[in-house]
């Protein structure tokens, strides 16, 4: 300041020098916005998209990836899709798979929904010891899935304690994991034990959620509990379940570490529990059948997205009913 | 002097970023891939002796072994030394993803003292071509484990023949007093390649064939009427075992003999440790060793590997420099005096070799009989159809002729794709 003259002080600023302007006049907010989130396309564009368009375009080849490494893959049109779809060999009947997939998805979704609504009724006031019995009744869902599959085959083995049980009621021992007709009831009932607590958990979420003054208003009609369960609850907490059960059915339907552990990759005797997870797998990187194993892949992934799509019209629908 | 001293500072950072890795590396590094078993641990162990590599050995289970190597493969890395299958090694081969060893076996290691049966099916690829790619690091074959005074308590022999030992496995299940509940046990879970091994060899001392490896032909050879009666044996075996044995696998066929429910088992050498030390194994002062029985033939499944050296490894001069170690007599002595079985002649006849273990004067004989199976890139999908209905038909799920016929009609079909102008010619 020192070495500024009255003179200079005193003229009127007219105009902004042209070297005081930001140097990143170029650079907009969109701009800035762009630059911070290209890393992260980039790297979801070569991680997602780029195998999903590979996958694709291989799904239409006769290639190993193992086998045939040292020549690049055949074009075979649709073929590989209609192999996997018309194929009668016992061996590879994709259809078995997703019935076998289905045969565990349906029981094993009603069941835990069942049982997890039940138990979020109970739980649904207050009582002495209620954050620890639910603190207990989660721990399930938090163990590691092949933690939990590795303690149930040591559970299910021809010796082990359940059969102890069995054997103690004066039932013979059954072949939880040795009986082609046991088996998809014994990944059930792992499934069911680690996943209740989360239908449990959603459900606890949708009772909390329903406006007491709805059950005050039935209590003053002399509404009864059945009435009240009927048309107050359920219709509220309907689309939480609902989500609920898209999320369990889309999982349940990839299952692969407990069946993988409780069964291996060729899902037990018979194959008797080979999900369709499993089928993938022992075709992609059992067999190495690259191509095949794509085209199993984009197979599942459409058939789970007709099935989101189901749950989420019915969804649509629900809503639409309550407004 | 702010500036230079900061310039000074950040290039002696980023100098030491350079060295220091260098500096660290000195020695180079190599991986080994193996199935997690027994000998995998010892080699874990000896390969700390090695002065000239920091040797990491990774030991996957059973079932990921193959996939694990050949998923690693397909990406072009993994392991330097991959341990493999002999029939894992045609699929290698054809993939270009180990090394031919040929002329390292030969000239860099006694190629004349290994073991030639074991060689060519560990090692030579085609068989009979004189292209070996692998070393032979262990040498193994099945063994039968049986209780000497359960044995002693029903006035039995050690069998000769796989009859002898039904009729022994169904006395011993029938008398609830000599100490064992149960007669005989092996892993006929369908996992890798357990049932299948546990099986094979019972149907070529029967006469049988898994197929015709001149014609490639399975139908009318395997669900032959001795295939059927391979399986119907195999079944009143299996009738004789613990409840729930259709899902053994090695450490369940261990324990069945450990724990004292069963008086038989049958298993690969390489497990022998198992049974040695009485702090892990209740029965293991009670536990006698032999050769597995024949019956109008006799022949045992072929086991061990030979170690070969990737195509993508970094390090292929340091892993030939680490086989010669490893192959060494020194070595090899540690090895057999760790529990694990040599590939070379001479160690074999050692007497380190035959007093290392109570079993091992019974392997030179039972190493005799061994036989191997198909040796194609279509293996695993041939050996996942024959798991599935052989552990079925065992186990008593499934009749044995059909379930040789759905394995016949569907191993036919993989090979009748694979090689539509008949076998190809070597």
């Amino acid at each position: 300041m020192a070495n500024l003259d009255a003179s200079q002080l005193s003229q009127p600023v007219t105009s902004v020098p042209a070297q005081a302007r930001p140097r990143f006049a170029w650079l907009s907010d969109r701009w800035i916005a762009t630059l911070f989130l290209a890393p992260t396309l980039l790297l979801l564009l070569f991680m997602t998209v780029f195998p999903l368009v590979w996958s694709l375009a291989l799904s239409f080849t006769e290639w190993s990836v193992t086998r045939d490494a040292q020549n690049p893959p055949v074009g075979i049109g649709t073929e590989n899709y209609i192999e996997l779809l018309s194929d009668t060999r016992i061996g590879n009947r994709t259809w078995d798979r997703f019935v076998v997939t289905g045969q565990f998805v349906v029981p094993a979704v009603t069941i835990e929904l069942l049982l997890g609504f039940g138990v979020a009724f109970l739980l649904n006031r207050s009582f002495t010891g209620r954050g620890v019995l639910m603190i207990l009744l989660l721990v399930p869902m938090m163990l590691s899935p092949v933690v939990v599959a590795l303690f149930w085959r040591f559970m299910m083995q021809g010796e082990g304690i359940l059969n102890f049980y069995v054997t103690l009621l004066g039932a013979a021992p059954v072949g939880w994991l040795t009986d082609r007709f046991t088996v998809i009831w014994s990944l059930v009932i792992v499934d069911v034990w680690m996943w209740t607590p989360f239908m449990m958990l959603i459900s606890l979420a949708g009772l909390s959620a329903v406006p007491k003054y709805l059950y005050e208003a039935a209590a003053v009609d002399r509404a009864g509990a059945w009435f009240r369960f009927r048309h107050i609850t359920l219709p509220m907490v309907m689309p939480l379940l609902l989500i609920a059960i898209i999320f369990r059915t889309m999982d349940a339907y990839k299952l692969f570490d407990q069946a993988f552990v409780l069964l291996g990759a060729g899902g037990g005797p018979g194959r008797a529990g080979q999900t369709a997870a499993l089928w993938v797998y022992e075709v992609a990187f059992s067999n190495f059948d690259t191509g095949q194993g794509s085209a199993l892949g984009y197979i599942m992934l459409v058939v789970i997205i007709a099935l989101a799509n189901v749950f989420i019209r019915v969804l649509n629908g629900l809503k639409a009913g309550q407004q | 002097m702010f500036n230079k001293t900061r310039l000074f500072f950040s290039v002696l950072v980023v100098l030491m970023l350079v060295i220091m890795p260098t500096t660290a590396q000195d020695k180079p590094a190599l991986s080994i891939i193996w199935f997690a078993w027994p000998p995998c641990d010892l080699l874990s162990e000896l390969v700390k002796d090695y002065p000239d590599a920091n040797v990491t050995v990774t030991c996957v289970p059973i079932g990921e072994w193959r996939n694990q190597i050949f998923a690693d493969f397909a990406a072009q890395g993994g392991a330097d030394l991959p341990i493999l299958d002999s029939q894992f090694m045609g699929e290698a081969v054809k993939g270009g993803f180990i090394m031919d060893l040929t002329d390292f076996l030969q000239n860099d290691l006694p190629f004349d003292d290994y073991n030639q049966t074991a060689l060519s099916y560990y090692s030579e690829v085609p068989l009979g071509s004189g292209s070996y790619f692998s070393v032979p690091v262990i040498t193994d074959t099945r063994m039968l484990v049986y209780r000497t005074d359960v044995f002693e308590a029903n006035g039995l022999e050690v069998p000769a023949t796989w009859t002898d030992l039904l009729a022994a496995a169904q006395a011993i299940k029938a008398n609830a007093d000599d100490g064992a509940d149960n007669g005989f046990a092996s892993h006929w879970i369908n996992d890798g390649d357990l049932v299948q091994t546990a099986w094979n060899h019972v149907l070529w001392s029967f006469g049988g064939e898994l197929w015709d490896s001149e014609t490639y032909t399975v139908e009318g050879v395997l669900n032959s009427e001795i295939g059927v009666e391979a399986v119907n044996f195999a079944n009143m075996l299996f009738q004789t075992a613990p409840e729930g044995a259709a899902a053994f696998g090695f450490t369940e066929v261990v324990d069945a003999i450990c724990s004292g429910s069963t008086a038989m088992i049958e298993i690969w050498y390489g497990f022998g440790g198992a049974f040695t030390d009485s702090s892990t194994c209740a029965q293991a002062d009670n536990l006698g060793f032999a050769v597995v029985p024949g019956e109008d033939e006799h022949f045992i499944s072929l086991g061990g590997q030979g170690m070969s050296i990737s195509a993508f490894s970094q390090n292929q001069d340091a892993a030939k420099a680490f086989l010669q170690w490893l192959q060494s007599d020194e070595t090899q002595i540690k090895w057999v005096q760790g529990g694990g079985f040599p590939g070379r002649l001479s160690i074999l006849a050692s007497e380190e070799f035959l007093n290392a273990a109570p079993y091992n004067p019974t392997f030179a004989e039972a190493f005799q009989y061994v036989k191997d199976f198909w040796n194609l890139p279509e293996y695993a999908a041939m050996l996942s159809v024959q798991g599935e209905f052989l552990n079925l038909a065992i186990s008593g799920q499934m009749d044995a002729q059909e379930a040789l016929d759905e394995i016949a009609a569907e191993q036919q079909a993989i090979l009748d794709e694979a090689y539509p102008d008949g076998p190809p010619s070597n």
